[in-house]
Parts: structure tokens; sequence; C-alpha cells
């Protein structure tokens, strides 16, 4: 049972103090190294969001928004208010009774009210108030309403970059209210006014271009993965055979382009490769659908439906029946919640069966596509796999639940069943931080840019706090997860707070583990370094 | 001066960490001050044990850097990433001066007693300067966090794709 805390402590931990201000009176903290950088002119013209304003800095006084601002902000309001009645709802049933309010990382690591996500969405909610309510507009700031203004717009900016969108507070609230919803909402808003941060939408814009967000055009997707080839071949003695926009294949994979072109991530991506060849599993990766990440849920719908759509149409026009993903976070959360109502039903794609197994994704009916995490679960259950977790000994390993698969699919027993028939050596932080109710890397959304490197480890705090528990109990070494944020975001967490802890996706660990038949025998892991720490120490 | 009670190094301790928590905003201080969960309020929690830690430690007349280190690190490591200045985050370490002054009144008044004031005052500064470096160490993790992920953005794919060729590890043969 709960340790509920007793009457006195209670009491005691009321604190009669009245503010020193109200919150509506303290400004946004908009110096150097407190805001994410905005957005270059040329990515909002790109992808046709209204471009208005010229280079311009968070730290400028003026921010030179278009005359007609607040037209445009109460216009966008009103569209949203009509389009989503869930918004509507949000806005109108919070009790403030704070069950949302300590769970917030950003506020657990910073102590700014504004971070207490029932105060980051009353930002929004006192306009609504104000704007759209008869209380509002009769009973004004008594009544919770505040008027449009420009620094309020600059508070949007400040706080609404300061969510990561996890929806940990969603969890606790007993209105199911999602805060997250209510982030993304203000953002679409901001970007009306061409308020939005170059991190989100130059990989956005990149995404319609070349078909990912780093820019990486066709040519150069295809060789740097038959560059992971050459190294998986160099390691195992087996050559493995990806195909590439190949029609008439069965399934279409794919996967974020952080684990083609960013370390660690490339090692997962050697972990997929591998497991495909040795399944002989009928299979192409796309150039055109080369990344499952969609930076469109930090934009707006309309821009989520855009980017979702490119997997679909490739799977189409390449006639494959349903389509496998690897480790992403936000693409899984956009599938799972919003791909339904928004690009689907996928109709003209199959439900997927395993056609190893023969085992029918039946939760996948509908958008038809597939976790690797369950794909590989599933293979391990049925004894499809030969694996030497003795080959991830050196490896002390515990699980971060990426936000987005945790809590927006329910995906917490297939990474952590897979992990257990890889490695030796899994221990669980503690309950309160993982699986429903994990804590986000604290550079989810689009904040995982180093302008803000300050902000990034206050954020991930809670969660660094974890791992440090387990490291100290168990000698926990390294931190999987199955996101490519996490992935680029964890490395540093890790270095800042609990020097020593790796991360590593799953299907690096996996490959790692993963007898291949004709392999030679390994003497490295899949980052070429020797696979037992003696013989590292040997070699120094 | 060896005879402080336990009772009373927990007073010293909890207003040490009253007047470090009392830097936070008036909404967050209770979350911050009372909440005992170590995994919901990490900042609350370490600091808290790490504040009890030092407290014994400054008694000591002679100070023990190690044990020092150990106690500081974990709370300069939360304040350097926190939206403080400097000064703001380090001086709560004064506020043990008149904290202790407050807590024993009548030590200023003999002559053992203002020597052992004037050497709890010498460790304090001296831990002021240990913060000062410390604090200093974050900051240049991070900058060095950010220089390294600016970096990485770039530097792999430039080896991978050939257009970059580094001198190789050392014993591999090299042809001239």
């Amino acid at each position: 049972m709960a340790d509920f805390p007793k009457p006195k402590e209670m009491f005691d931990s009321i604190d009669y103090a009245l503010p020193e201000k109200q919150w509506e009176d303290v400004p946004p903290d908009l110096s150097p190294g407190n805001f994410c950088y905005p957005t270059k002119r040329k990515n909002l013209e790109y992808l046709g969001l209204p471009a208005n304003k010229d280079e311009w800095s968070p730290s400028d006084e003026d921010w030179n928004l278009p005359d007609n601002w607040q037209t445009i902000i109460h216009e966008g309001f009103k569209d949203l208010l009509g389009k989503y009645r869930s918004l509507k709802i949000f806005m109108d049933t919070c009790v403030r009774c704070g069950a949302c309010a300590d769970k917030c990382h950003f506020f657990i690591g910073t102590g700014d009210p504004k971070n207490m996500p029932v105060l980051r969405a009353e930002l929004l909610r006192s306009v609504y108030r104000n704007d759209f309510t008869m209380a509002g507009k009769i009973l004004g700031s008594i009544g919770g309403a505040r008027k449009l203004t420009k620094d309020v717009i600059k508070e949007w900016f400040s706080y609404f970059y300061q969510c990561s969108e996890c929806r940990r507070c969603s969890v606790y609230c007993p209105y199911g209210i999602d805060t997250a919803e209510i982030t993304m909402m203000g953002r679409e808003l901001l970007t009306l006014l061409g308020l939005n941060i170059n991190w989100i939408l130059e990989p956005a814009a990149n995404c319609f271009r070349t078909g990912n967000h780093l820019g990486i055009q066709p040519h150069a997707f295809k060789e740097m993965v038959e560059f992971f080839c050459d190294d998986i071949e160099d390691i195992t003695g087996v050559r493995v055979n990806p195909t590439f926009n190949r029609k008439g294949a069965e399934i279409l994979f794919v996967t974020p382009s952080g684990d083609v072109f960013a370390d660690p991530g490339t090692y997962t991506m050697m972990g997929y490769l591998m497991l495909f060849e040795h399944i002989g599993l009928d299979y192409t990766l796309s150039t055109y659908a080369s990344e499952g990440g969609n930076f469109g849920l930090f934009t707006s719908a309309d821009m989520m439906k855009r980017l979702n759509a490119k997997m679909y149409a490739e799977s189409k026009r390449l006639g494959v029946k349903w389509i496998l993903g690897g480790e992403c976070g936000h693409m899984w959360r956009v599938i799972n919640q919003y791909m339904e109502t928004m690009n689907g039903p996928a109709d003209f794609l199959e439900v997927p069966v395993s056609p190893i197994t023969g085992t029918r994704f039946a939760n996948a009916a509908s958008t038809k596509m597939v976790h690797i995490a369950e794909f590989t679960a599933d293979l391990i259950r049925n004894n499809k796999l030969k694996l030497d977790p003795s080959r991830n000994d050196k490896n002390i390993v515990t699980f971060h639940d990426s936000c987005n698969p945790a809590r927006g699919m329910g995906l917490f027993d297939e990474p952590r069943y897979v992990l257990k028939n890889v490695c030796n050596n899994f221990y669980d932080m503690p309950e309160s931080t993982i699986r429903e109710q994990t804590f986000c890397c604290g550079s989810g959304s689009g904040l995982n840019t180093e302008e803000i490197m300050d902000l990034r480890m206050r954020g991930g705090l809670p969660r660094a706090n974890a791992v440090q528990y387990v490291h100290d109990k168990y000698g926990v070494n390294m931190l999987a997860c199955v996101c490519a944020i996490d992935r680029a975001a964890l490395p540093p967490l890790m270095d800042y707070w609990v020097p020593g802890v790796g991360v590593t996706g799953l299907h690096e660990l996996v490959g790692n583990a993963l007898v291949m038949e004709g392999e030679t025998e390994r003497t490295v892991d899949l980052r070429q370094e020797p696979l037992k720490e003696e013989e590292e120490d040997a070699d120094e | 001066m060896d005879t402080i009670s336990t009772e009373k190094k927990q007073r010293l301790s909890q207003n040490w960490f009253s007047v470090i928590i009392n830097t936070y905003p008036t909404e967050s201080k209770a979350f911050f001050g009372k909440n005992k969960d170590l995994f919901a309020n990490p900042v609350g929690n370490t600091i808290k044990r790490n504040i009890e830690r030092l407290t014994h430690e400054v008694l000591l007349l002679d100070l023990n850097r190690d044990h020092v280190k150990e106690a500081l690190e974990p709370i300069i490591r939360i304040r350097a990433v926190q939206e403080f200045s400097i000064s703001d985050a380090l001086a709560f370490i004064f506020a043990f001066k008149t904290i202790f002054r407050k807590e024993n009144p009548s030590l200023s008044q003999t002559e053992e007693g203002r020597l052992y004031l004037e050497a709890l005052d010498a460790n304090i500064d001296e831990i002021v300067l240990m913060a000062l470096d410390i604090y200093m160490s974050c900051k240049h993790k991070i900058y060095t966090l950010r220089i390294n992920e600016a970096k990485k953005h770039v530097r792999q794919l430039l080896i991978k794709k050939n257009l970059m060729c580094e001198v190789p590890e050392t014993g591999v043969e090299i042809i001239r």
C-alpha cells in the first residue's frame, strides 16, 4: 500500500506564505542560454508556414510581431477550439487540484512554478477565459482571465519550449487532461506568428526535401547503410545484404535517421540489419521514407499529418504488406495516438503477420505498423533466435522507458523481455521512475539542442538521479532505451550526472548476443570494442 | 567545542538547509523542503543529505577537504545548472557564519569561543573557495558537452564518408 503522509505531516507541508509577486507579474528569463534559437526564415518558407519575421532573437525587446498579431492568435485559438473538443474540455475542466504540479521533470529540476503543468496550461487557459468565456469576460482577472499581450507571447515561447511533451503529468491528472496537448496547441499558435525554433523546423524542412531530418541525400543514406554492412562483416564474418526501395518486398522497415547517422544509434542499426539477415526477412529500406521521426508533432497537426503520410505513401508505392518500425520515440506516439484519425486507416496494407512465427499483430490492425521490440520479443518467445547473452556480460544494464513508446503506446514489457534474454545483468530503476511513470530524458519534443544544455541537465536530473541509484546499488554501467532522441540526449546527461554510464539501443545488445549462421568467433562487440573487460584492460 | 550536541547539529543543519531552500521561488519551497521521496524530489533530498554531512565537517576545526568535497559537490552540481548567478548559487555557504552565531550567542564572550569562531570562519571561507572550483568545473563540463555535441553532428559523417582522414592509431603500419 502506498505510504500516505499523516494528517499532521500534510498540514505542516502547507506553506501559507503568499508569493512576493503574482505569477503573471514575473517575466520569463529570456537571456541567452535560456531559450532555443529561433528558426531561420527559410525553413518557415520551405514548409509553407507563416513567415512574418526576419531573423530575430528572443532576447530582443521588440519581437517585430505582425501588426494584426492579436487577431491571428485569437482566430487561430478559435479555430483550434472548433476543431478539437478535447482542447475545450482541457481548458474548462481543470480544478487546480495540484496532482500534476510536482510531477514534471522540469519543475522538479528547476523549482520554477511556471513549469508546474497546471501553471504552464494556465498560460493558455487565462487567455482562453478572457477571449472565449462569459465568466472571464465579466470577471476579468478575478476569474483567472488575462488579456493577450506581447509579454504573454514571450511567456508562451519561453515555457512551451520548456515542456518536452512527455505526458508524465497527464498520468496523474484525475480528469485526464493531457498537458502535452496544451503545449502542442500553444506551439501551434506561436507558429502562426512565425515563432518556432530552428532545432524543430530545420529537421522538418529537411524531411520534406531529402526524406530525413539531417538532410542526407538518398545515395549517402545508401552508402552509410552499406558501410555498416562492411563493419558487420568485419565483426561477424557474415555479409548482410539489405535492399533499398525494392518493390514487392513483404515489409518496409522505417527507423529514425539518427540510427543511420549518429552514434550510438548506428550500432542499433547494425543490430537490426543482423537480425533481419539472420531470420531471412523479406524487407526493404527506403531512401524516401528514410525518417521515422516526425517533428510535425512539435509544430502543428497539419505538419504531423504531412510527415506521417510519407511512410504510408512509400509503403503503397512499393506494394509492401506492412511496416516494421525501429526504435523511435515520437514516431510511435504519432502512429498510436493520431495516425488513425489523421491519415488512417491504412486499409491498402495487411494486418501484420510475422513471416517467421506466424504471429498476427492484431494490435496493429489499424496502423499496420509493428514495433521492432514487439517483433523481436515474439521471435525470442517462439525460440527463433539463438542468443549468447554472455557477450553482453561487461554491460550491467538498466532500461529507460522512453516517454512516447511507454506512455504513448504502453510498450513496457517487450523491451524488458528482450533485454533479459540478451544480457545476463539487468536491473530496473525504482518503480516510480519507470514504465508509465518514467522520467523524460529532459530533451524531448525538439529541445535536444546544445544552446540550452543547462536546461536539459536540470530537466534530466530526475532520470539521472534514478540511474545514479542503480549505478551505486548494482554497478549499472549501461542505460538501454528505444528512442533516437534518447540515444542522443542521454549520453551528455549521464556524462554530467552519472559519469561511467553508457547509452545503448535495445537492438545493439540484440546484435551482440545474436548467434548468426556461419559467423566467425566474435572478439569484439558492435562498437568494435573487446567483448570482455579483461581484454580491454590487456590492450591498454 | 567538541561537545556540540547531536540536536544542535541537527538544528544547524536544518537552518542551513532552510537558507538554501529559501533561494527558490515561494511556490516550490514547500516541495523542495518537505517532500522526502528521493526519486520524486532529487533536488531537496540531495541538498538535505549533503548539507547534513557538510555541517558535520565544517564543525571540525581540522577540515578534511576530501570529505567536504564529497558533500559539497552534489549540491553545487545541481545549483550550477539552475537559474542562478554564481554569487546567488554559492551565497548560502557564507550564511553558516550567521546561523552558527545565532545558535551560540555567548561564544564570542570567551577567548576559547572567539578562537573557535575564527577557525570556523576560516573553514567557511575555504569551503567557499572549494565551491567556486566545483562550480567552475561543472560549467566547464557543460561547455565541453555543448562543444562535443556540435562537433559530433558532422565529424562522424565526414570520417565515414571518407571526406576526412585521421592519423591512424599507433602501431598501424604507415605506407610512405
